[in-house]
């Protein structure tokens, strides 16, 4: 038999084999929707409850905001709450938060960094037995056109017209390979008064503070390695200026104090082995193929089928 | 995201990520356990960050495939202690589609299928758990790259090594057509 023949077989005994008609006892579903609505009810709880706990620090910080952002968008803790990300809403009315406010524009938009916070009382996805060190960054964008027309609500479909990849980077990490997808991070969005706010949050970044940090906007759904250029000598991330599209890049501010190198180190061990726990073989002593984080080059995807003729030659 | 989300979720993709279970660990009784854990996990993520980047079934895969991890980390503790075989449940694999050839025929096919399972269960790790989310769960090669963060050419090389090895082996055995 041909190769391709041979292939489209074992292809099609593989799609009969494999599938599995099983589904989800209905029974279980039911506990688990009946588990999450026990959950959302002391969630719900808990929001309040943090939320008039922090009222007076709230106040406090609304001092600090200029009027004019004050008055054309919600603060990062309001985004956040309205994004029913409790937790991060109470972590900006902290003493970590930074209001920052300032606004690039890109496109036929004006995005606008409202504020950033770290915390370790956040409950990190990665925050498992992977992880040691715990806690969350989370940062607040206000998104508006500059023709002054309201953003889609995210129900509509013109709300997928403008997609997004907003990322902390830092400094001496390749962009490409340490950014919010690889982080464990995610997004909030939602839109009120024209304007829509993402909240994003990823693991927290505050300990590599003693390097330079940045959040870069860009028009893509995953990072664009065309966006910025990564000079890996000096650290350095800056912006492509031939780039055709949004690739905004802000400074983050965070306190230097925060960093702590041995916790970052540590955080990076630990991330690059969560990648590798997928690659690697518990069948300790066959060759295994490299990192295949490694193969993430600036170039793009990086076949190994060499690589694997070579396996299949050891196999037999 | 609100009680409607999280059971249109379910609805949406709860029997891809039960066939996914199903298939990592061969059985029913921890396929139900580890399809309610991955539901619980993802449920108490999406609570405080309801739109995670990618797709929910990558998220979810993702969920399940370290989930299913750690508890065979805690299995092979527990096997170096007092080991036990893995019993494959049939249960967990539906009915063979009827080709409407001969009843030898079919026979044949239901001895191919379970050939090629047993050959699958035995691949490396890094090629079964592509294999699966491509035939199991009906994954695209690009939500299997988002859910094992790898890129799209290694999705495609694992599974093409992957078929080549189960090829090899339906040779091998007197499976070729």
């Amino acid at each position: 038999m041909r190769d391709d023949r041979k292939e489209e077989y074992t292809d099609q005994i593989l799609k009969r084999a494999l599938v599995s008609g099983m589904e989800p006892d209905e029974k279980l579903n039911r506990e688990i929707l009946q588990k999450w609505e026990e959950c959302n009810d002391m969630r719900k709880k808990s929001v309040r409850r943090v939320y008039m706990a922090t009222a007076a620090a709230a106040c406090m910080l609304l001092v600090t905001v200029t009027a004019g952002a004050a008055a054309r968008y919600l603060n990062p803790a309001e985004a956040a709450e309205k994004a029913e990300c409790a937790e991060i809403a109470a972590a900006f009315t902290g003493e970590d938060a930074l209001e920052i406010n300032e606004s690039k524009e890109g496109g036929a938009y004006r995005f606008t960094l409202m504020g950033i916070t770290s915390s370790e009382s956040l409950d990190s996805v990665s925050s498992s037995a992977e992880f040691s060190s715990p806690g969350e960054t989370c940062a607040v964008i206000a998104i508006e056109r500059l023709d002054g027309a309201p953003m889609p609500s995210v129900s509509e479909d013109a709300y997928g017209d403008l997609e997004l990849f907003i990322s902390p980077l830092i400094e001496g990490l390749a962009p490409w390979q340490y950014n919010i997808a690889s982080m464990n991070g995610g997004y909030s969005a939602f839109v009120q008064n024209g304007v829509l706010y993402r909240v994003i949050a990823c693991d927290d970044i505050s300990k590599f503070a003693d390097r330079k940090l940045w959040l870069c906007v860009l028009d893509s759904t995953f990072y664009d390695v065309n966006a910025y250029r990564y000079d890996d000598t000096t650290g350095q991330i800056a912006r492509s200026e031939d780039y055709n599209g949004i690739n905004l890049l802000f400074d983050l501010p965070l306190d230097p104090e925060k960093a702590d190198p041995a916790a970052a180190e540590l955080y990076l061990k630990e991330l690059e082995a969560s990648w590798k726990s997928d690659e690697t073989e518990t069948d300790a002593g066959n060759k295994t193929f490299s990192d295949d984080m490694t193969t993430l080059t600036e170039g793009g995807e990086v076949t190994t089928l060499t690589e694997d003729m070579e396996e299949i030659q050891k196999e037999y | 995201m609100t009680c409607q989300e999280f059971t249109k979720l379910i609805e949406d993709e709860g029997k891809s990520v039960y066939s996914f279970c199903c298939q990592l660990t061969g059985n029913r009784d921890d396929a139900d356990d580890l399809y309610q854990e991955t539901m619980l996990k993802a449920m108490e993520r999406h609570i405080r960050i309801d739109r995670r980047l990618g797709s929910p079934r990558s998220f979810l895969m993702g969920i399940a495939v370290k989930s299913w991890k750690n508890r065979e980390k805690m299995h092979a503790r527990r096997q170096r202690i007092a080991p036990e075989e893995r019993i494959e449940d049939e249960r967990i694999f539906g009915e063979i589609p009827d080709t409407g050839r001969s009843p030898e025929d079919e026979c044949i096919s239901r001895d191919l299928c379970r050939f090629v399972r047993m050959e699958t269960a035995a691949l490396k790790e890094k090629y079964r758990i592509p294999v699966f989310l491509f035939y199991s769960a009906g994954m695209t090669v690009e939500e299997i790259a988002e859910t094992l963060h790898i890129p799209k050419g290694t999705v495609k090389s694992r599974l093409y090594t992957a078929r080549t090895i189960i090829g090899k082996k339906l040779e091998e055995h007197g499976y070729e057509r």
